[in-house]
């Protein structure tokens, strides 16, 4: 069995125990809890606006659904061959109903929003979701395009990105588990991958995978591979009536791709319901 | 540091926090003491399971009072993170 893939399985593993630990911690508050507006107050995953994430990079078979528009920032302490600060935003809504029939969402991507760097704003991409929830089963199936048109300043015409992506919600009662697996093209491909004749990055498909366990219904720790590193994080709904969601992680925490230090990364989201 | 000695760091800072829930867990409890219930661990305060709880977080409707997955979230969260942009996004590496 492949190395890496023995690592990811092990800490596949780990991660419900430690959740299995935190959701003691949890249980143990229900009782003295009363105010679900309180910071971390929510007793219920019923008590929450909007529920932690459980990616820190992989596309998810979730999707979307009209109701819903959000916008975030995200940032990285150190971003891959410049080592410089970097960010990025993003903003969408969801169109459809994933549930009733087809769902999805139309969002636009916004790289490189450092002002000092004089890169700000070069880069940008307007991409679609589209997917369904299968309710009886609890899995979600998405296929996705980033990059179906947009801006840069270095290419005149950059190559989309394609994915397809399945979720798996694993309800129990110690530790709710999501389970993220899906494969995409060019920008999902692994960041190792050197171009020589006849074969080029927009060629390559690779897998992406995420976990997460649910310790805390406004908490989640989350695992996670995609462009051939390995990322861990926690998501965090810090007010159970706000749907703000703070993701806090370290991405190439194994050190898997060539010239580039793990980082520190952060997001900020907001999500509007209407 | 070869890549099982990181794993193995990973794993102890992992189990290490959640040890520390569990002894959390044991201090709330003892400020629990003399209370005439002990909340299970499998049971929320309005008495559904966990499980159910979680599932229902996931068939409500957007804009009701609890959503899941499907709020947008999660997409942001892949748009924004590092897997994309700044570092996964197609034109990168800058040639």
């Amino acid at each position: 069995m492949n190395q890496r893939l023995k690592q990811l399985l092990s800490i596949a593993v780990l991660l419900p125990l430690c959740g299995a630990a935190f959701a003691q911690a949890d249980s143990g508050s229900v009782a003295m809890t009363s105010n679900k507006n309180a910071f971390f107050g929510a007793d219920s995953f019923s008590d929450v606006v909007a529920l932690p994430g459980f990616s820190v990079a992989a596309p998810t078979g979730m999707v979307a659904s009209w109701g819903v528009a959000y916008a975030g920032v995200s940032g990285i302490s150190k971003a891959v061959y410049s080592s410089q600060v970097d960010g990025a935003a993003s903003g969408g809504f969801g169109f459809g109903n994933a549930q009733e029939f087809i769902g999805g969402s139309i969002d636009l991507g916004i790289g490189s929003i450092n002002p000092t760097d004089g890169d700000a704003m070069s880069r940008g991409n307007i991409g679609i979701t589209l997917g369904h929830f299968f309710t009886d089963a609890l899995l979600g199936v998405s296929v996705g395009a980033k990059n179906i048109t947009g801006w840069d300043n270095d290419r005149q015409d950059p190559d989309p990105s394609y994915y397809v992506a399945v979720t798996k919600v694993l309800p129990n009662n110690l530790a709710p588990v999501m389970l993220n697996v899906g494969a995409g093209s060019n920008g999902y491909a692994k960041l190792n991958f050197r171009p020589s004749p006849g074969k080029e990055r927009k060629d390559e498909v690779d897998v992406f995978a995420s976990v997460a366990a649910y310790v805390h219904p406004q908490a989640s720790v989350v695992i996670d591979y995609t462009v051939g590193a390995t990322s861990i994080g926690t998501s965090l709904v810090p007010f159970a009536k706000l749907p703000l969601t703070v993701d806090l992680g370290f991405w190439n925490v194994l050190n898997d791709i060539d010239g580039a230090d793990p980082a520190f990364i952060g997001s900020l989201t907001y999500a509007f319901l209407f | 540091m070869k890549h099982s000695t990181k794993l193995s760091v990973l794993a102890a800072a992992l189990l290490s926090v959640g040890s520390f829930g569990s002894v959390y867990a044991q201090d709330e409890d003892a400020v629990q003491a003399g209370s005439e219930s002990t909340p299970t661990q499998a049971t929320s305060e309005s008495g559904s399971s966990k499980a159910a709880d979680f599932t229902a977080a996931f068939i409500t409707t957007p804009g009701e009072a609890a959503i899941g997955g499907d709020n947008g979230t999660t997409n942001a969260n892949a748009e924004l993170s590092p897997g994309f942009t700044p570092y996964g996004y197609p034109s990168y590496p800058k040639n």
